[in-house]
């Protein structure tokens, strides 16, 4: 039990996609404007990672490495990304419309997130099992929804304060990223 | 044709005035990544600036060619196959840095500035002018990598592309390693502060009330 | 004709692809043997290292030679015997972290200290040095185990006391970079050279401290300065050490006994080559 705990832990906060490791920052500087869309992307995040891992497990696992051609698991994976993004859409605009209608937009950005792919790559490098492997996507995905909806909710309170010239806009937003990711470390216990 | 000028245009302008990381704010990512240590930075951005380059390149010759239904699949299997070579030839030729950049290198296929770049310059101009442009904006990502990484590392190990500076603790000498510039939240603070002097500087780009 | 055509889009979409395809694969089948021999250097660099067959700052040209003094020689560690038939595992390619986490062929660590990670392989490589007179000079043994975040790996070599530590290195870990990642720092591998492994009991004492060791301290050959700002991490090595080094102590025992096997180099040569040894499979 305490096994998985840290291993929780670990992937949601110390190791965070984003403020620790600096992945998906793109989208994680341009779509924390407000909190309303920040949390949908990173609820977008957090269900295709937690797709995308453990179908890249497979696939690495049991078609790449006994074929032999593992120099090419960087194409199948964006490839399986993409492939499942757009599948997901499809099913959810056929199936759960009302989900849909909240995720839809986010879905499409999501084949360009490079936290996506990273996660799938880290799988790789840190040689997971398949169990590993889902709890990884999953709570890597929850650790980026955390942290962006955290930021886009410290950026709307941030419209009412007195931010020097040079700094407003996206410098500002660096500066707050690095003092929440000066909070993230609590968790590393150093 | 392109005029001499419009090529001096194309390589300055990505180094200060639109540079790719500090203004449009693309290909974060790895700029923050990478830069603990100037050696893995230096060879991002190489690594960086040679997809770039090849896959503008690639794009701008056949982007008469394109049709605009796959226009993207052909530029992400373009950007996908250099970022593999490059990979490859980190791995046999720079093994140990290979293995420091992680996944890092993979992950230049994600990077918004080789697809921007592709999407917006080399799709509209004739190749050569898109090598430059390649070019210029692999430079200006690497000019932001540099300075990030020389503070990150001067600080932080005391060292400059691995040589010794500021001889430290852990080595018999007298400099204390301030542990923070390792860390994440530095290379935000530095880079929204390089942000910040590029905006002070050209008052043009601040932006109004959000 | 218009690019939007029918034919013209997948004419397009496969040209693409063909020149792509054959870039990627020309680069691969150019650069693959490289690759692989660059991996195989960096394991046995570590070897050699540990070995003190090369100096720090070691030229990949050196590799190869100094290799040549080295005896792989796999070890069981549930029946705490070699693998001497080599049909089974050939000691020259044999990887065990390949089987790592294969059913089978893993441990589930027992003991007072435990190296952090939930299964320890069954089957390790160990790897003797011999004198010009074929006399045992020095084993090197691999351990790993949980540091902070990652799982670290690295070697650690006895002199023919089998209690004097030769050297100790790691060579793949992931720590924080700067504070735990200072255990591949040569000058902190260096502090390791001379400590005792075991006391006179045979239990293993050799711990990594918090702070300087205080040189009149009479268990000072058993204690390694810490690294400051790496206090998760030191205890982490100091579990995978205690670990290992209690692990190693029934081989230890028959080395000192006398009990050495033959150099697997004859041994293997009378063998027969087994392809589904673990060469393939990205030994990461």
């Amino acid at each position: 039990m305490e096994f998985y705990i840290t291993e929780f832990i670990r992937n949601v906060f110390v190791q965070n996609l984003a403020l620790s490791l600096f992945l998906g920052m793109c989208t994680f500087l341009a779509v924390s404007q407000n909190v309303k869309t920040a949390l949908g992307l990173g609820v977008a995040v957090t269900f295709v990672q937690a797709i995308t891992v453990p179908v890249n497990y497979m696939i690495y696992h049991y078609i790449l490495v006994p074929c032999g051609v593992e120099y090419l698991t960087l194409i199948s994976f964006i490839g399986v990304i993409a492939a499942l993004v757009q599948i997901l859409e499809m099913f959810l605009d056929r199936y759960v419309p009302s989900l849909y209608n909240a995720l839809g937009i986010f879905l499409p950005l999501i084949t360009v997130n490079c936290a996506i792919l990273a996660g799938s790559l880290f799988m790789v490098e840190r040689s997971m099992d398949f169990g590993q492997s889902i709890r990884y996507g999953f709570e890597s995905g929850l650790g980026w929804a955390i942290s962006i909806s955290l930021l886009a909710a410290i950026r709307e309170r941030m419209q009412y304060s007195d931010v020097p010239k040079g700094l407003r806009g996206i410098g500002i937003v660096f500066i707050t990223a690095g003092l929440m990711a000066m909070g993230y470390m609590v968790f590393s216990g150093i | 044709m392109a005029t001499a000028k419009e090529y001096k245009e194309a390589f300055l302008s990505p180094l200060f005035a639109t540079n790719p990381i500090a203004l449009s704010v693309l290909g974060i990512c790895s700029a923050l990544a990478v830069t603990t240590k100037m050696d893995t930075a230096l060879t991002m951005t190489i690594a960086v600036t040679s997809v770039l380059v090849c896959s503008n390149f690639a794009v701008s010759l056949i982007r008469n060619h394109i049709p605009s239904s796959i226009r993207m699949i052909v530029q992400m299997v373009i950007i996908a196959a250099m970022v593999m070579i490059v990979d490859l030839v980190l791995q046999a030729f720079a093994f140990k840095l290979s293995k420091s950049l992680s996944v890092f290198v993979s992950l230049i296929i994600t990077n918004c500035i080789i697809m921007g770049r592709a999407e917006a310059f080399a799709m509209k101009n004739p190749p050569l002018l898109s090598i430059v442009d390649g070019l210029g904006n692999g430079f200006g990502y690497g000019l932001i990598l540099m300075i990030v990484s020389f503070f990150r590392e001067f600080f932080g190990s005391g060292t400059i592309f691995g040589f010794e500076v500021l001889k430290t603790v852990n080595n018999g000498g007298w400099y204390m390693p301030n542990g923070l510039m390792i860390l994440a939240p530095s290379a935000f603070f530095i880079i929204g502060l390089i942000i910040w002097l590029f905006k002070t500087i050209n008052p043009k780009l601040q932006e109004g009330e959000k | 004709m218009s690019n939007n055509s029918l034919f013209k889009t997948f004419f397009v979409a496969i040209a693409v692809c063909a020149v792509c395809a054959t870039l990627v694969s020309t680069a691969n089948v150019v650069l693959r043997p490289i690759i692989e021999q660059n991996k195989l250097n960096f394991k046995r660099g570590n070897i050699v290292l540990a070995a003190d067959l090369v100096k720090p700052g070691y030229k990949a040209s050196d590799i190869a030679p100094a290799f040549e003094k080295i005896d792989p020689q796999v070890y069981d560690l549930l029946k705490e015997k070699f693998v001497t038939n080599a049909d089974e595992f050939n000691p020259a390619t044999f990887d065990e972290r390949v089987l790592m986490n294969k059913d089978g062929y893993t441990l589930v660590p027992e003991g007072e200290v435990k190296p952090g990670v939930p299964t320890v392989p069954r089957y390790v490589t160990i790897y003797l040095v011999r004198n010009d007179k074929g006399e045992l000079e020095k084993v090197i043994l691999p351990f790993f185990g949980k540091g902070l975040w990652s799982t670290m790996y690295g070697f650690i070599a006895l002199n023919n006391d089998f209690t004097t530590v030769g050297r100790l290195l790691y060579y793949d870990q992931l720590e924080t970079a700067g504070l735990g990642g200072e255990v591949e720092n040569p000058m902190w591998a260096d502090k390791w050279i001379g400590k005792k492994a075991y006391d006179e009991s045979g239990k293993a004492e050799l711990k990594v401290i918090k702070g300087t060791v205080d040189p009149s301290d009479k268990n000072a050959a058993y204690k390694v300065d810490g690294i400051s700002g790496a206090t998760l991490t030191c205890k982490g090595v100091n579990n995978q050490i205690g670990y290992w080094l209690n692990e190693y102590r029934g081989l230890l025992d028959q080395l000192k006994a006398g009990q050495i096997p033959p150099e697997s180099k004859t041994v293997c040569a009378q063998a027969t080559p087994k392809s589904e040894d673990n060469s393939k499979g990205g030994a990461k």
